[in-house]
């Protein structure tokens, strides 16, 4: 029962706010037309050349998934774990490389020809940066790519131009949310150049109080700066996150406590859960770790998440499952980890 | 693009709003977003924010003038046309860049401020951008090295600046 991302799987992190960092690098190859425009024979190009290289040359070592060989569930799996996008998957052309450590992900033919990505626990943006950096390092002693003297690194959509550098951290904000203070410091955040989202929303709500800070800015900007301003915001975000979920705890102990522990009871007991009331009764345990009222390591907070999803659900237990009994093996799952873990924080 | 309240600012947030039912959506500058009160936390949460909608938005407001003046205009290596690109907002190759430079100028100073690729450079092909970046830099040390009164090093800077620009 195994994730591949190292975000989930080796995921040592203490850091209950900040769940993981990502850095991205947009990069295409020089001479042939982006994807949306290549010709199916030069998207067949650009695979072989780059996953041979990857498969073949790199130090870390690379496993190659196309997406045309994989079977639905399995690309969605990969989704859920943050490996490849949403659109990648869709795509016959598409493939990816995933390090052995599961820290890097390189997405081929997907908006552009290279998608380096590396994706760490916690926040540790300096170091996603040198891993995406050290891959791109690795690829450019091989590969020519499409550089512009003035607008630099060329990507198929000019948002992406300039560094092609997408950095983001996903961060849990519960005390936030719940003192609405959220929509204001959101909304903030785009003076510093950056932009935010709610993560695992279904139709309207944010389920689990999880949001995606980015930067919007690509071009004009170096690499190690757009790094320096988002940590600098997110470790605000986090005090204040910190000062919010005191001041609720200051006020209303026993109540924050007794949700934290009907949600253990609820996920140590349950036998049909959804996908949903899931998020929301871990964001409950996360906001207790949080809180410093529940002793759980925050990692496997981590893992449940991921664990949970559809995609993964089946493809790691190797079934195909309906909806309900996905639920019911969602009820298992997150059940058995979460006592395991409670018997040993017990010893 | 710009709020659809105010029409003032730099819209950055995205809002969704369901009342009775109905779904609105707002991209929204700051100032407004919080004069709505509590923000919506759906609309964040929905997850619908997406840069590319934001590009789509600037580009239709540019639209008109610039199709105009785009008209036939097209790629000659991938044969991307401006109207395409317009709508899909993606550019089909790296000479697109070229091609539609009039209309990308705008845009990109739209999106980035000043849109002068800053940071890591390929380790190859580069060499011309590397020495443009050394010699602004020698000319930054030799504008502070006359204003201190630094004459000696100025002019050993100035030497410098020689070599490189002759050299490379
Ligand atoms: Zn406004
Ligand atoms: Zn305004
Ligand atoms: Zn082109």
């Amino acid at each position: 029962m195994d994730c591949r991302a190292k975000w989930v799987a080796g995921g040592e992190t203490s850091d209950p706010i900040v769940i993981s960092s990502r850095v991205r690098l947009a990069r295409n190859l020089k001479g042939i037309p982006f994807p949306g425009a290549m010709s199916s024979k030069e998207g067949s190009e650009v695979l072989s050349r780059v996953a041979t290289l990857l498969e073949q040359k790199a130090p870390h070592g690379y496993e190659v998934f196309y997406m045309a060989k994989m079977p639905q569930v399995e690309r969605l799996a990969l989704v859920e774990e943050h490996l490849i996008s949403y659109d990648l998957a869709n795509k016959t052309e598409g493939a990816v490389a995933i390090s052995r450590d599961g820290a890097t992900s390189v997405m081929l033919n997907e908006e552009d020809h290279l998608r380096i990505q590396a994706l760490l626990p916690g926040l540790s943006l300096e170091e996603a940066w040198q891993t995406a950096d050290s891959c791109d390092d690795f690829l450019e002693a091989e590969l020519d790519f499409a550089f512009h003297e003035d607008y630099g690194y060329l990507t198929a959509c000019p948002t992406n131009v300039g560094t092609g550098m997408r950095a983001s951290v996903m961060l849990h904000l519960p005390a936030l949310v719940e003192s609405r203070q959220i929509g204001r410091l959101l909304a903030a955040i785009g003076q510093f150049g950056l932009m935010a989202r709610g993560l695992y929303g279904e139709g309207t709500e944010a389920k689990g109080s999880i949001f995606q800070i980015s930067n919007q800015v690509t071009c004009g900007i170096a690499e190690d700066e757009i790094v320096r301003n988002l940590k600098a915001v997110v470790e605000q975000i986090k005090a204040q996150e910190q000062a919010h979920l005191q001041k609720m705890v200051a006020l209303q102990r026993a109540k924050i406590e007794d949700r934290v522990y009907r949600a253990l009871g609820l996920l140590t007991n349950a036998r049909v859960l959804d996908s949903s009331e899931a998020m929301v009764l871990l964001s409950e345990l996360r906001l207790g770790v949080s809180a410093g009222l529940l002793s759980l390591p925050v990692g496997v907070l981590s893992e449940l998440l991921v664990l949970m999803q559809p995609g993964v659900l089946q493809t790691v237990n190797k079934v195909n499952l309906d909806a309900l009994e996905r639920d019911i093996k969602r009820g298992e799952i997150v059940r058995r980890r979460l006592l395991e873990v409670l018997g040993r924080e017990k010893q | 693009m710009l709020c659809e309240e105010c029409r003032k600012h730099q819209a950055n947030v995205h809002v969704t709003q369901v009342l009775n039912g109905e779904r609105t959506e707002k991209n929204l500058c700051e100032h407004c977003a919080q004069a709505m009160g509590e923000l919506d936390l759906a609309g964040l949460g929905s997850g619908s924010f997406n840069i590319n909608n934001l590009l789509a938005g600037i580009m239709s407001m540019e639209q008109g003038s610039l199709a105009l003046k785009s008209r036939g205009l097209a790629c000659a290596t991938c044969g991307m046309d401006y109207r395409r690109f317009a709508e899909g907002g993606r550019l089909g190759c790296a000479d697109c860049y070229q091609t539609f430079s009039r209309q990308l100028a705008p845009l990109l100073k739209r999106i980035h401020g000043t849109p002068t690729h800053q940071g890591k450079l390929p380790s190859r092909g580069a060499l011309s951008v590397n020495r443009k970046r050394h010699l602004s830099r020698l000319k930054g040390e030799l504008k502070a090295a006359v204003e201190q009164e630094h004459f000696e090093r100025a002019a050993e800077i100035r030497d410098q600046i020689k070599r490189v620009e002759q050299g490379g």
